[in-house]
């Protein structure tokens, strides 16, 4: 135990000290953690006025982490089922496992880092602060318990894979049993859902019905999470007995393992060695890797066509298809395009739903934006060494994600536009101001990388990065708000959009035309590895 | 043909590489040696336009971040990195697109076939191991017929017959009149062949030599041992 309490001191002691030999990541660190905070805790517009037709009610907002926190337990089974989940990094497996120390205690510290990255992901929940105070009329406590409500969801889901891996592993049955419990969990809900349908005629009663029922709070982790949070916010002390419920989940699965099956080291051997493999084939520059499958491609058509630069944007089609038979525009793309049909159907007659859509939908663009193909090709060395201008090789390694941007920007603001009944040009300045941030998103992103190498650790620079996006189109947004309280009305709102469109397309060029020199001005991602 | 004149690269304090000179002519092949950490990947980067860098780099007496040098110019990393869902004749096709050749067909099946790929050309990046990626990348480093070629730990992975193309294909190259940096640990691979060699210490160039210049009962061996073990000073 001594051994792993000196790891976990001293790996801390090396972060701090690090931030101090390193002063540029402790600015940038502080900077982000000073920003965040800002963001979350910045003066609110409206005075705490609510909009004309209220708050949303909370159900609504039980109901989206349900759905979120549902997606979640997903990949977790299938993970469970398949590789097993993982506390542990390899240097772990090759130094503590194979080291005399107690598996149990070895359990415990493997958990510990559990935490520090849930703590991590779900201070990310702070961001959303802003949109969730204009629809749901919060205040800072209730985004920190939404956020103690995904942490502790997202610790349950990396224990469940490891519990599921540990009693299925190698049994068929079990399996299948697994897989029968995990959809029995959810059938009451989906039933009373209906239930509630046939009996009301009308879809927002049954949902309401539904997500305030008890079936719906009981429903393991999901239903314990988010009836957790929004009692909690609700001002009812029994949140704390739902989220109490779940911590004494996590705790008896933890203690399951340890007592069932003390050599669980084989369960979580093969999900850290597949991560790891992952995590050296991107530090390498096989950029892709993480995104691919290991099951079998079938090849239907081969080849490449194309000339010069050009080659590499056909090299991306051939690559995209292949991976996906529906192209650039999959399951994902429909996913989002319903998602956010639905949200726009239910919040159709609330005040502001065109910008809550664009809020959410940019904090996903953000992300989507910063592992797309053209970076990811920069972590490779073939684009360095095609002899053609560094320009040319910039724009035809976005041309495919722009594309894909473009058209997807159409479908969702137009499902959406129609469902809000927006004027079409309305909707046709939010398609163009949407696909013109993704083209902004790709200009700071190198220009980040023509001036700084990109010398920084991946969460960190995702949150750089969703900070530098939001700094360059505040300029637009506030002449855009000018230039719609001028105009005033629907027309308005279309001037003001097409404003920030214009003011993104110009913040692009500017970009583009300062990252010239990024194929000649930055380091290619896998140099500092290697000696 | 492969010319770097003072060349600094510097990660923060860190100086990877200090003040480097390589001069390597047409028809040379020439090897980079040093033990972990010395800066050999740093220096080939640099060269193949992969990091910034201050000092002066040519191939072929063009900037090495020019169009016109990158003709000129092939690179098989040291890590062998393929597009996991591009097949093997797909990396090359891609290459003689990218790089505008004529008549590529021939020779990308030749090369295919001296490193035993003609049978694997439909298999995708993912499928393949780490020694046939490493042929993959030798293959399409070598299809734009290049008169520089750098190599970055180029027999790591191989198997014997793979060792032995790969060793054969360099005397050819050597022949044709192709410039050749090889970074290796493997002194005994290059003994027979070299015809210059770079010692690298912290960074440092600690030896530049010729083997014409050798002494009586020297070898590449032990000078790399006298210089990275013994008191070997800096010199270019």
């Amino acid at each position: 135990m001594k051994s792993l309490f000196y790891i976990v001191l001293r790996s801390l002691r090396n972060t701090i000290v690090e931030f101090f030999h390193k002063p540029k990541k402790l600015l940038v660190f502080a900077l982000t953690i000073g920003l965040i905070l800002f963001i979350a805790l910045m003066p609110r517009t409206n005075d705490g006025a609510p909009p004309e037709n209220g708050y949303a009610p909370l159900f609504w907002l039980k109901g989206v982490l349900f759905l979120y926190l549902l997606l979640l337990v997903v990949p977790s089974v299938t993970t469970g089922l398949s590789n097993g989940g993982t506390f542990f990094g390899m240097n772990d497996v090759n130094f503590i496992f194979a080291s005399p120390v107690n598996p149990r205690a070895t359990l415990l510290y493997g958990l510990f880092g559990t935490f520090k990255s849930a703590f991590l992901t779900g201070f990310f929940i702070l961001f959303q602060s802003a949109t969730l105070e204009n629809l749901f009329g919060f205040g800072y406590s209730s985004v920190i318990f939404v956020m103690i409500a995904f942490i502790l969801t997202a610790i349950a889901m990396s224990i469940l894979s490891v519990l599921i891996y540990s009693v299925a592993s190698g049994n068929p049955r079990r399996k299948l049993a697994v897989k029968l419990i995990t959809v029995a969990v959810f059938v009451p809900v989906a039933v009373l859902a209906v239930v509630n349908f046939i009996q009301s005629g009308d879809i927002k009663t049954a949902l309401e019905l539904t997500v305030n029922s008890p079936v719906a709070s009981f429903t393991p982790i999901v239903g314990w999470a988010s009836q957790g949070a929004t009692a909690l916010i609700a001002g009812s002390f029994t949140g704390w007995l739902f989220l109490g419920l779940l911590v004494l989940a996590c705790a008896g699965a933890v203690i399951f393992i340890m007592l069932s099956n003390p050599d669980y080291y084989e369960d979580v051997l093969v999900a850290t060695e597949t991560a790891f493999e992952r995590r050296r084939n991107a530090a390498e520059g096989r950029a892709s890797a993480r995104e691919v499958s290991v099951g079998k491609t079938k090849l239907k058509r081969t080849g490449i066509t194309g000339s010069g630069a050009n080659a590499i944007f056909h090299k991306h089609l051939r690559e995209t298809f292949r991976a996906n038979r529906f192209g650039l525009w999959g399951i994902p793309t429909l996913l989002i395009t319903a998602g956010i049909g639905v949200f726009s159907f239910f919040m159709r007659n609330s005040e502001g739903t065109e910008f809550a859509l664009l809020g959410m939908l940019v904090s996903f663009q953000i992300i989507r934006v910063s592992m797309g193909r053209g970076v990811q090709e920069l972590t490779m060395h073939y684009i360095y060494m095609v002899p053609a201008s560094a320009f040319s090789k910039l724009v035809w390694s976005n041309i495919e994600s722009l594309v894909k941007f473009t058209v997807e920007s159409a479908l969702i603001f137009t499902v959406s536009g129609i469902i809000l009944r927006q004027s079409p040009l309305a909707v046709v300045a939010t398609i163009a101001a949407f696909a013109l941030f993704s083209l902004m998103l790709i200009g700071i992103n190198y220009v980040s990388l023509r001036f700084t190498g990109a010398d920084l650790g991946a969460g960190i620079t995702v949150a750089l990065y969703y900070i530098a996006g939001l700094i360059a189109v505040t300029p637009g947004i506030v002449a855009g708000a000018i230039a719609g309280v001028a105009v005033g009305g629907d027309l308005g709102y279309a001037v003001g959009v097409f404003v920030v469109a214009a003011w993104e397309a110009v913040a692009a060029l500017i970009c583009f035309s300062l990252s010239k020199g990024v194929l000649h001005d930055c380091d290619i991602s896998s140099i500092k590895t290697s000696g | 043909m492969i010319h770097a004149e003072n060349v600094t690269k510097k990660y923060g304090k860190l100086v990877a590489a200090d003040e480097v000179n390589i001069d390597i002519k047409a028809g040379e092949l020439a090897v980079l040696l040093g033990p972990n950490g010395a800066g050999k990947s740093t220096i080939i980067k640099s060269i193949c336009g992969l990091l910034r860098y201050t000092g002066t780099i040519t191939i072929g007496g063009f900037g090495n971040k020019t169009t016109d040098a990158k003709r000129l110019l092939g690179y098989i990393p040291e890590f062998p990195a393929l597009y996991p869902m591009l097949t093997v004749r797909e990396h090359l096709e891609f290459i003689a697109r990218a790089y505008s050749l004529d008549g590529w067909e021939e020779l990308a099946e030749d090369l295919l076939r001296r490193f035993e790929l003609d049978d694997k050309k439909t298999k995708l990046g993912k499928e393949l191991s780490k020694g046939m990626q490493q042929k993959v990348s030798v293959c399409c480093a070598l299809l734009p017929k290049p008169t520089a070629v750098i190599f970055d730990e180029p027999l790591v992975g191989l198997d014997p017959h793979g060792i032995r193309e790969l060793k054969r294909l360099m005397l050819e190259l050597r022949a044709s009149g192709c410039a050749m940096l090889v970074s290796t640990h493997m002194i005994e691979s290059v003994e027979d062949d070299w015809d210059a060699t770079y010692i690298m210490v912290k960074g440092k160039i600690a030896r530049a030599c010729r083997r014409d210049t050798l002494a009586e009962g020297e070898s590449l061996e032990s000078i790399y041992f006298e210089i990275t073990e013994g008191e070997g000073g800096v010199e270019q």
